[in-house]
């Protein structure tokens, strides 16, 4: 597995756990309404995590391993592939305490901030679109007895 | 396939067909009112879909994938695997039942059984994370 899947993997797995969790205390809420109300607070960052963090993370982060390569076995733009690592996770985590926030304080600059983390993880979706595009490609398996430089 | 796997995606598709089920009564019922208490089913739909289904995919299809464990033992330690395949699942299957009762006539008894339910499903989440995490590792990288 490749350095930059493994990073996406383990991000991705550290979404689930924080996102799950945060998951596990809405539904609590749901049963002690009275009690735990302010885990209703969570919804949506709950819902960033899960899906950005940890569903579109780790469906990035395997494709980056598991594309075709591109000729001389290299999977290239490497810069690209990393700018949606980071934009990625800075856009969703941004997201979520600007969300989180949001329900906590009175005023703030929400919005700015909600525009800004939304263009990173647009940013971290076109900068992986960038860098697959040149590996989704048919492969092409010689006729047997051909010879091959592998 | 290993076993697990296989019980993994197995599971995943019968809460697949249940998840599309209560979406579908769900929407039934906005056209034509049937009961209440099928108007508090969506959520528990959309979470048998997400979690039940797509979520326990992806848990059978890592747990086969993922950079093996060791020599020995591929895919892990039997035990913990198993456990969060069994917490995740009564988890589900306990939310299933109590979730839309608990939106339609809530008892103490059934908010025990959410609270129950919400600590087995996060459990699993723990315990497929400690257990991917030492698989997800480049060729050369010892765990």
């Amino acid at each position: 597995m490749p350095r930059l899947s493994c990073w996406f993997i383990r991000a991705a797995l550290l979404h689930l756990a924080i996102g799950v969790s945060m998951g596990g205390l809405i539904l609590s809420a749901k049963g002690f309404p009275g009690g735990m109300g302010w885990a209703w607070l969570l919804l949506p960052a709950h819902i960033q995590l899960l899906i950005g963090g940890w569903l579109l993370q780790l469906a990035i982060g395997m494709a980056y391993w598991i594309l075709p390569r591109l000729d001389g076995m290299e999977r290239g733009r490497a810069a690209a592939a990393w700018t949606s690592f980071a934009a990625l996770n800075g856009g969703v985590i941004g997201a979520a305490l600007t969300l989180l926030f949001r329900s906590l304080l009175p005023a703030g600059p929400f919005g700015v901030l909600l525009t800004l983390f939304a263009l990173a993880q647009l940013v971290a979706l076109a900068a992986f679109g960038w860098h697959a595009l040149p590996r989704l490609r048919p492969i092409v398996i010689p006729p047997i007895g051909t010879p091959t430089n592998h | 396939m290993p076993t697990i796997t296989r019980t993994f995606i197995k599971s995943g598709l019968a809460y697949l067909l249940i998840g599309s089920a209560l979406s579908a009564i769900w929407l039934l019922q906005l056209a034509w009112p049937i009961h209440p208490l099928l108007g508090a089913i969506q959520p528990t739909g959309l979470h048998m879909i997400v979690v039940g289904w797509l979520t326990q995919l992806i848990f059978g299809i890592a747990i086969w994938m993922f950079p093996p464990w060791s020599k020995a033992q591929p895919r892990g330690p039997s035990r913990p695997t198993w456990a969060c395949y069994a917490l995740l699942n009564a988890g589900l299957l306990i939310r299933l039942i109590a979730e839309p009762l608990n939106a339609y006539r809530p008892s103490a008894a059934l908010g025990w059984l959410l609270a129950a339910s919400a600590v087995l499903q996060v459990g699993a989440a723990w315990i497929f994370v400690a257990l991917m995490w030492s698989r997800v590792r480049g060729k050369s990288g010892g765990r």
